[in-house]
């Protein structure tokens, strides 16, 4: 499992969530994002326009599509700019439907 | 449970640090580590919430398990199941503490790292007389002075108001919510979720002075 091929994955999950995600950008950190050997998790951040996008995200996504597990926090963007959570976690935007 | 033995089974398959080397006549997984250390492990597959009654009947042998794992890993814990398996000298987890166990080649007394951290620095703190498990992650915290407090731990680097709601929707009410690492924050709207729910989300220096009042 490397970057590329979770990547795959999660757009994949992506489009297949449709309307759903429209409008939330999604993060990768971590030692996926830095393409290390042997992962032990994945580590996203999705942000989304409201609390209520972020809750049925989090009802819709299934978080056992990869064989390690995926750890993801949602936040609206008015929370991740607050604490600036791109740059404490170091992320890198991977995925933004439309 | 079968389906979820095999899985185990054949994700260690070709794996290099720890070998399954048979199974017991209750189909648990001797797996073999280093020095030719090895222990039982047996594998569950409940969905939802595991209570006592899913994990007592695997102690219902001489051959006993040292570690219960359950796939998938996304469950609660039950506190009595918890009992259940430490009172036998076992412990609980997901597939990834099969190796994190046999490192410590003392896989009964094998315990959760952050969960360990927490239960250690609150039984230790003076206003505290007991620790009890409700969920895995989730503690009745009874004090010398003051009501007790259910304290819910979640693992997050940077908390959310999301990560709040998320609590609640998965263990009920509680008192204090709090991260899991002492690093990242806690956003301002974590805050007023927990506090429109009548909790407190607070780091650990935080929760620290809470059992004090």
């Amino acid at each position: 499992m490397n970057r590329t091929s979770v990547i795959i994955k999660l757009s994949e999950m992506a489009c297949c969530l449709g309307a759903i995600a429209t409008g939330t950008e999604w993060h990768l950190f971590g030692s996926v994002d830095r393409n290390e050997p042997s992962p032990s998790d994945i580590d996203l951040m999705i942000f989304c326009l409201n609390d209520n996008q972020a809750d049925e995200l989090r009802n819709a996504i299934d978080f056992d599509i990869f064989e390690i597990p995926l750890h993801i926090s949602f936040f609206t963007y008015e929370e991740a700019k607050s604490i600036n959570v791109v740059f404490m976690q170091n992320s890198t935007l991977i995925i933004k439907p439309d | 449970m079968t389906n979820v033995v095999d899985w185990v089974e054949n994700k260690l398959a070709n794996d290099h640090e720890v070998t399954v080397v048979g199974r017991t006549n209750k189909n648990f997984l001797v797996i073999e580590y280093k020095d030719g250390y090895s222990f039982n492990v047996a594998v569950i597959g409940v969905k939802g919430i595991i209570e006592d009654s899913n994990v007592l009947p695997l102690f219902e042998t001489t051959d006993k398990p040292q570690l219960v794992v359950n796939v998938p890993s996304s469950v609660l814990w039950d506190g009595f199941a918890i009992d259940a398996i430490h009172s036998e000298g076992a412990s609980f987890g997901s597939f990834g503490d099969i190796y994190r166990a046999a490192r410590t080649m003392d896989v009964g007394s094998f315990r959760d790292k952050n969960m360990g951290f927490f239960i250690n620095a609150m039984r230790q703190h003076s206003n505290v007389t007991c620790v009890s498990y409700v969920y895995n992650s989730v503690f009745k915290i009874d004090r010398v002075s003051g009501e007790s407090l259910t304290v819910a731990v979640i693992d997050a680097y940077n908390m959310s108001a999301e990560d709040v709601r998320n609590a609640r929707t998965r263990v009920g009410e509680f008192d204090i919510v709090v991260k899991n690492t002492s690093y990242g924050s806690i956003t301002q709207q974590a805050e007023a979720a927990a506090a429109s729910m009548g909790a407190q989300a607070l780091t650990f220096k935080e929760l620290m002075r809470r059992l004090a009042r």
